[in-house]
């Protein structure tokens, strides 16, 4: 951190010459200088007075904070969490703090710029009619060459959730049919398999865990990850709630509980088979939700007595007996109890079906539909928006992919359309090999928005490979980064403070207005102005060859997401009540499912779901093995506290607290290795390796590793050089890929030498 | 006020091919300070290949004009003449504007506030001085008003009142003048020069590293701090 103070002589501090230079009038500027007559109209300055604006941070999150924005002279003075939100409850957390260190770092991208060389480093300025001329001739190019645009690839995932921001998706159907990376790489397996129990991922509104009396965070980080939800795990056990947590990693919020039970990773399915075995023993079964607001109840119960047992369930995830049989009584005694299932738990081969079981373990319990209970997922029930700005049409006389398509993601928001072509859908979780495989076209450019693929897709080597193969590569953000490096084209684009949009949440259900603060540095434009500026190009030198309009006002793209479903289910009457502060949906119950209506082909609760199994699973929730061990050590690449995958870590008060990345090893494996704390290490294994120093911690399992997703600025590491692109089990049916078993992968780790 | 004139773009193609102008050596005595200041200011101002070769080439022409006498180089040797494009963007841009991190930052509050980032108190000094003047930076250019380019323009209009027969404002333009270059400029510029030259820097940009080094000292020994 520079220590430099700016300190003026005393003299110099209090520039009595500037009143004395009023007098003067208006200077006469230079001729060809940068500086021009104030416009005298400007309201006087008052060095005291802030202007507040409403922000929403966009990023992937439980947590999406309202936030307050107090700004002076046109400058973002601080942030704060606005404390109407009773979720955000006037607190951001460390990432959010640093947001202006964001917005005014040195080391933003600034520019259009062009790379000579793509890795040389040698990078020129453009200008944005430049830039876009050179893009639009390349899309033009590529429809001559090819006949259509599926030669174009879009990449684009959850870098910024601000509802505008989906104008990336309308820009390029404005272009025609394209080629989409679909899917998502986050939670698609827990998705369907909801979507199998239940008929839709819809979760209590998560203050209501205060209201349980009994909680169990399976696979989640919230210390971590959901700072603003550990609250309402304090006040429950305040309450009188029992609080445990099951993690292959003793977690921060593991330090928290009242239990912790290191699971064997991709056993929780077996785990919460057992428990459910033991209900049945124990009588302990809710038999009015399980034979009259569910299905196939019966047949498991069934499969259960033949196949499971706790001790059987207890060799293979490893808690003791005793201790799954008294929790499951625990938890079956008291009502409300709820489990709160992350993301990470279903990130294996098996992870649908391990959430299918805990859903199943929930539902036999009774506390599903119940306020403070639940097997909590996630939800969507909040982005009932117009996708004004995504809902583009093709250009007249578009060709494109003819053959079976799905959804582009659990965003996608378009629906279904009757027209003769679509775009082509490519696997998102296996993005380099989709890249070398796409044939007729081959994928010759690619678009990469809201996403840093060399930070997050898998098999970072292959990735490489993809790469070269790519014609023409734009890569839209805030930062330089690996994508980058590997772009031709890299264009600057606006933070929260500089756009309008409104954001909601996929847990919490709170509605935040995210107000254009200041002008935008630099000459960074946000997504929705990028594609305008791209249609102007394209329109010049093909006109009609692009339908996204030519000019946008930001905040009116903004209005034109609400619509009378939003109003009415926030309890709002227009877009401007939340310059007031952010409004949470009025529920008729805290808990989702509470009429047990349930979105399933029979309308109840699917112990037996006959869609799973006509998708090519179980119907029941059987247990699933994991995927088998190809190295001595699994690798865990949880999320880390100080960053959201390549976000925010290259920020100077991150690489303060978080300078370097290690590797988590227990130290018995590390003495058997004969590597010693703070040791470098090579972690390797088939596709790849990442250097680095080890740190020795009984946090972690002895057969386990832990690297932290992380991208250091000055480091070469990253996690995806030892992550494949194994695939999950589900998440095809409603996310139109399968999720990525990135929890599932296999080291060897040794001394570096 | 008429839009500023663009140079006429030079294609970094035929730039490379064309001799390049001793860069190496320093501002004399003779180069006018002001005429410096305004092309250091254009340097810093690029908007693209064909901005930055003309801020260079007009350099150079100093250089020539002054007759090869005022600038040295540090270690001694003869000056060279070096490619000018594309190789002196390329560093130009990797020193001071991106994409990638940026080492060298030409903004004064990197350096004078407590944080180093950009739109912090060393700019509001600088807007203050601004409309004290009744200017702003232009719209388009959008840079913040501590952005060495807007200090250096600072300074030419400061310089451009000096000859004021008006004895006050002339005092407060002194005044004015004393605080940018004593108070301001010379408390940030020779760490930015510093971060410069601690990186790979060609010798087309240390050469106008080094001029703006001496123009700095020449415009602190011409102040009137009476």
């Amino acid at each position: 951190m520079n220590t430099n103070t700016f300190r003026c002589p005393a003299a110099m501090e209090r520039r009595g010459f500037l009143k004395g230079l009023l007098a003067a009038g208006a200077a006469a500027a230079l001729p060809g200088g940068l500086l021009t007559a104030r416009n005298a109209a400007a309201a006087p300055f008052d060095p005291d007075a802030y202007q507040v604006f409403r922000n929403a941070c966009p990023r992937n999150c439980y947590d999406t904070c309202s936030i307050k924005t107090y700004v002076r002279d046109g400058v973002v003075q601080f942030v704060e969490g606005a404390p109407e939100s009773t979720y955000t409850k006037g607190a951001l957390c460390v990432k959010g703090y640093s947001y202006p260190r964001r917005l005014y770092s040195p080391d933003r991208i600034k520019y259009p710029m062009i790379q000579e060389g793509r890795g040389s480093g040698n990078w020129r300025r453009l200008s944005w009619d430049e830039a876009m001329d050179r893009i639009a001739d390349k899309i033009l190019d590529l429809k001559q060459r090819d006949g259509s645009l599926l030669g174009l690839g879009l990449t684009k995932y959850s870098g910024n959730f601000g509802i505008t921001n989906y104008g990336v998706e309308g820009m390029m159907s404005s272009l025609g049919y394209t080629t989409r990376f679909v899917g998502t790489p986050c939670w698609p397996a827990g998705i369907d398999a909801q979507n199998y129990d239940l008929g839709d991922m819809w979760c209590n509104d998560p203050e209501d865990m205060v209201k349980a009396r009994y909680i169990i965070v399976w696979g989640a980080n919230p210390a971590w990850c959901s700072m603003h939800s550990m609250k309402y795990l304090y006040e429950a056990r305040e309450r009188g709630a029992k609080i445990v947590v099951i993690d292959p990693v003793f977690t921060q919020t593991a330090a928290k509980a009242d239990v912790y039970w290191r699971v064997k990773p991709g056993t929780d399915g077996a785990l919460a088979l057992g428990m459910a075995r033991h209900l049945l023993d124990k009588n302990l079964v809710d038999l009015d939700f399980a034979l009259n607001s569910a299905t196939g109840y019966l047949e498991f119960a069934a499969y259960l007595r033949q196949n499971v047992t706790v001790e059987w369930a207890s060799e293979i995830c490893g808690i003791p007996a005793d201790d799954i049989r008294s929790v499951t009584e625990e938890f079956a005694a008291v009502k409300p109890a709820t489990v709160w299932i992350g993301y990470g738990m279903q990130r294996h081969t098996n992870g649908g079906a391990m959430v299918r079981a805990i859903d199943a373990f929930v539902a036999m319990t009774g506390n599903i539909g119940v306020e403070g209970g639940g097997a909590r997922y996630g939800q969507m029930q909040t982005w009932g928006f117009n996708y004004h700005a995504m809902v583009q049409k093709q250009p007249e006389g578009s060709v494109g992919f003819s053959g079976a398509t799905g959804p582009k993601g659990e965003f996608d928001f378009a629906g279904e359309s009757n027209t003769a072509y679509s775009d082509r859908a490519l696997n998102i979780n296996k993005t380099a090999q989709e890249i070398l495989d796409a044939k007729d076209p081959e994928v010759k450019m690619l678009w990469v928005s809201c996403k840093n693929p060399f930070a997050q897709d898998f098999d970072r080597n292959k990735l490489e490979q993809a790469f070269a193969k790519l014609e023409m590569v734009v890569t839209v953000d805030q930062f330089f980064n690996e994508t980058v490096r590997h772009s031709d084209i890299v264009l600057p684009v606006t933070t929260l403070f500089e756009e309008w949009t409104v954001n909601v949440s996929y847990w919490h259900y709170w509605l935040s207005l995210n107000e254009q603060a200041i002008r935008p540095m630099h000459e960074a434009k946000s997504n929705i102005e990028i594609a305008a500026a791209l249609s102007r190009a394209m329109n010049q030198k093909s006109p009609g060859s692009c339908t996204f309009p030519q000019e946008v006002d930001g905040k009116e793209w903004m209005i034109q997401e609400f619509n009378k479903g939003i109003y009415d289910y926030f309890g709002i009457s227009s877009w401007e009540d939340l310059r007031n502060g952010p409004v949470k949906a009025k529920l008729s119950s805290s808990a989702s499912w509470n009429e047990r209506k349930f979105l399933t082909p029979s309308g109840k609760y699917e112990f037996r779901s006959d869609l799973c199994a006509q998708n090519g699973f179980k119907a029941l929730p059987e247990y699933v093995p994991v995927r088998e061990a190809t190295a001595p050590f699994r690798l865990l690449t949880p999320h880390v506290q100080f960053g959201l995958h390549s976000q925010f870590i290259n920020l100077d008060w991150m690489e303060n607290f978080y300078p370097e990345p290690f590797v988590y090893i227990h130290p018995e494996a590390a003495k058997a290795k004969g590597i010693g704390d703070l040791d470098r290490v090579r972690v390797s294994n088939s596709i790849g390796e990442v250097t680095l120093r080890a740190k020795l911690s009984t946090n972690v399992a002895r057969d386990c590793l832990v690297m932290y997703e992380a991208w250091f600025r000055k480091l070469a590491f990253n996690v995806q050089n030892v992550v494949d692109d194994c695939a999950a089990d589900m998440g095809a049916m409603k996310t139109g890929a399968p999720g990525v078993a990135i929890h599932d992968q296999f080291v060897d780790i040794a001394p570096a030498g | 006020m008429p839009p500023r004139p663009t140079p006429p773009a030079l294609a970094p193609e035929a730039a490379a091919s064309s001799p390049a102008p001793d860069l190496a050596r320093g501002v004399t005595p003779d180069t006018a300070p002001e005429l410096m200041a305004e092309i250091l200011r254009d340097l810093f101002a690029a908007r693209d290949s064909g901005g930055l070769a003309r801020a260079l080439e007009r350099l150079a022409a100093c250089g020539a004009e002054d007759g090869g006498a005022g600038g040295s180089r540090p270690d001694g040797e003869a000056p060279r003449r070096a490619p000018l494009f594309p190789e002196a963007e390329y560093a130009f841009n990797r020193l001071f504007v991106g994409p990638d991190h940026v080492p060298a930052p030409p903004y004064a509050s990197v350096y004078l506030d407590a944080d180093p980032l950009l739109m912090g108190r060393a700019t509001a000094s600088m807007r203050e001085l601004f409309r004290s003047l009744g200017l702003a930076v232009r719209e388009e250019d959008n840079l913040p008003e501590d952005h060495l380019a807007c200090e250096l323009e600072a300074w030419l209009v400061l310089r451009s009142l000096a000859g004021t027969k008006d004895a006050t404002l002339r005092q407060n333009v002194e005044e004015a003048l004393v605080w940018l270059v004593d108070g301001h400029m010379r408390l940030w510029i020779p760490q930015f020069l510093s971060r410069a030259r601690a990186e790979a820097v060609p010798e087309a940009l240390s050469g106008a590293l080094n001029r703006l080094e001496a123009w700095l000292e020449r415009a602190g020994s011409e102040l009137n701090r009476a």
